[in-house]
């Protein structure tokens, strides 16, 4: 009986283990947070306050849940490390008359390549919230925190822009 | 090899006392611990790596372990770490190996200090009292558990306890510590850092302890016990010398008395007096990151064998380069060299010096071949020339300074493979590692 028992709390707790991943979700707050630190980490990098373009396509509405999540986790400014993030909401249209921005953090649902593009002609650097906006080029870096921190960078779309990030930091993330 | 401690002449405990070090960048290891929510180290393959992914079995004691954890020193917070065996022979005595094996004066695992060597040359153990470092200037402790020669050379050939402290050109920290205990435990010791303008930092630290020693239950003569007690210092200065390129130059001393405990089981009223000054200078370049660094470490220590007076003057310089750099997305390498010289009089029976120098190359490759699979393979090459000079005592044996001519030729290397099937929060990855030293 007693071996029973504890044959069955074993399996509940792999159980366990291997279900904790399944309940983990997106986190704009925590992606955030990740993507400010990683910021500091470029050479000449943003420093003090700095303004993240928010984009979104204003005909998915999950682009537009996920702008609105954002822009509220960013609320009156989050403090990232050595940044305080501010945002600003930018349609997918006007990335290419977009100013005042220290980098555009892209929306899953937006067509990253024109967005891409645009951004990459005025120098700015984009952060993807889809992975797949990262691999294709179009964005600079796309981040993740859960379940583990996650950070991919283009090296393509970083040299279009002109982004160099510092060696160590080079290292420990992953690069395409 | 060890039992007959200090019999005539050291030359073979030179020989088992050689390491090299391979120093760790300045990198910013509290931003990189808050971006990645893991420490980061630089002990397992000299490329800044992630804890989780680094190819060796390693623990890493964060600042904040040890302020939780209650230790009072470096042997009781290593004590929790599975997989190290410490041996306490007295109030500050102690001896650590890695996965068995320990005993008096215990060889093989390599102990630094940002780097730089502590490990003692002249018989090849850690007198852990002697470190020059307080708890509370810690940032973590880094433990490899394995070989790592190919990193480090062949005196890791047990593992690794790399102490890296805060830096001050990223950490501000500042303490005051006065401790009282029982068995005369009385301890005081201060840290800070400062910054003069944007291109310099510092961080200063002194500190002394003493205590009584175990009361004596097993009849050890009472000359050959003192009560444990010591006074250190510290100095490690930043200064900014273009954008990419930094100098850092450390000084430390210590002074200290302690019982220990000697390899041939008998208790000595040990003193050492250790003195270190090291500089280094790293630059980012578009070939990678190179660093320049050199030091010397200083040591007088004086045993008492047998009832006769040992005295050691130990002196180590090592020069060491390296580059290291990444090419394209998944491959990281570092190339590095390195000379050491090595010089420590003959004792108890005195007169002659013996003395070696070292020549090594290492090399180290990362391939991250997916996002799941990664493999490191490090190689090292040293090359020993070992001396002596001087006379010897009437009568004695093998009196010929040429016996001592040898050369040594040793290659390491190291291979590891991660693993990751899954991006769970949990676990380690699956490592392995085949070292030959």
């Amino acid at each position: 009986m007693l071996k029973k028992t504890k044959s069955g709390a074993v399996a509940i707790c792999a159980l366990a283990l291997f279900a904790a991943p399944l309940a983990a979700h997106a986190d704009a707050a925590k992606d955030l947070q990740v993507a400010g630190r990683a910021l500091t980490f470029l050479e000449n990098g943003p420093t003090g306050k700095a303004t993240l373009g928010v984009v979104f396509d204003p005909s998915k509405p999950a682009s537009v849940a996920e702008k609105n999540a954002v822009m509220a986790a960013l609320g009156g400014g989050m403090s990232t490390g050595a940044l305080t993030l501010v945002g600003k909401a930018v349609e997918a249209g006007d990335v290419g008359g977009v100013s005042g921005v220290a980098a555009l953090y892209v929306t899953t649902g937006v067509n990253a390549g024109p967005v891409g593009a645009a951004a990459k002609g005025k120098k700015i650097i984009t952060i993807g919230s889809d992975m797949s906006c990262v691999t294709s080029g179009a964005c600079v870096m796309s981040v993740s925190a859960d379940p583990k921190v996650e950070i991919v960078v283009s090296r393509s779309a970083a040299a279009a822009v002109g982004a160099v990030f510092k060696a160590a930091f080079r290292m420990m993330i992953r690069e395409v | 090899m060890k039992t007959t401690l200090f019999a005539g002449a050291s030359v073979g405990l030179i020989i088992l006392a050689s390491a090299t070090t391979a120093s760790a960048q300045s990198i910013d290891y509290g931003a990189m611990e808050q971006l990645f929510n893991e420490p980061v180290t630089t002990s397992a393959t000299g490329s800044p790596q992630r804890s989780t992914e680094a190819p060796v079995a390693m623990e890493i004691i964060s600042a904040a372990d040890i302020k939780r954890s209650g230790a009072t020193d470096l042997p009781t917070l290593l004590s929790r770490v599975s997989g190290l065996d410490v041996l306490n022979a007295g109030g500050a005595a102690a001896d650590i190996s890695v996965r068995g094996y320990d005993r008096s004066m215990s060889p093989r695992l390599l102990v630094l200090i940002n780097g730089r060597q502590v490990y003692l040359d002249h018989y090849g153990y850690t007198a852990w009292a002697t470190l020059p470092v307080q708890l509370e200037e810690i940032r973590q402790i880094e433990v490899v558990k394995g070989p790592n020669s190919a990193l480090f050379g062949f005196n890791a050939v047990g593992g690794v306890v790399n102490i890296i402290t805060f830096n001050p050109k990223y950490d501000n920290v500042g303490s005051v510590t006065v401790r009282a205990g029982m068995g005369g435990h009385e301890e005081i010791s201060a840290v800070k850092t400062f910054k003069l303008g944007d291109k310099f930092s510092a961080r200063l630290s002194a500190g002394a302890v003493q205590m009584d020693e175990w009361k004596n239950t097993v009849g050890v003569v009472s000359n050959l016990l003192t009560d444990p007690a010591r006074v250190s210092a510290n100095l490690d200065t930043l200064t900014q010398l273009t954008d990419k390129t930094e100098l850092r130059v450390e000084g430390s001393w210590s002074n200290v008395q302690i019982s220990e405990m000697l390899s041939n089981n008998t208790y000595s009223p040990t003193k050492y007096v250790t003195s270190s000054v090291k500089a280094a200078v790293a630059s980012e370049t578009k070939f990678g990151t190179l660093e320049l660094s050199a030091y010397r470490n200083m040591l007088a220590a004086k045993h008492m064998v047998a009832g006769q007076l040992a005295k050691f003057d130990n002196e180590i310089t090592v020069v060491s380069a390296q580059n290291l750099f990444k090419l394209g997305a998944q491959h990281t390498f570092r190339v590095g060299g390195e000379y050491r010289h090595n010089e420590v009089n003959t004792a108890p029976i005195g007169g002659a010096q013996i003395a070696y120098d070292v020549l090594a190359v290492s090399g180290m490759w990362t391939w991250a071949i997916s996002d799941k699979l990664s493999t490191t393979a490090a190689v090292r090459y040293d090359k020993l020339d070992l001396e002596r000079t001087g006379v010897f005592p009437v009568a004695f044996p093998m009196a010929n300074n040429a016996l001592w001519d040898r050369s040594i030729k040793e290659t390491s290397y190291n291979l590891g493979l991660v693993y990751r099937p899954s991006d769970l929060a949990f676990g380690r990855p699956w490592s392995t590692s085949a070292p030959c030293s």
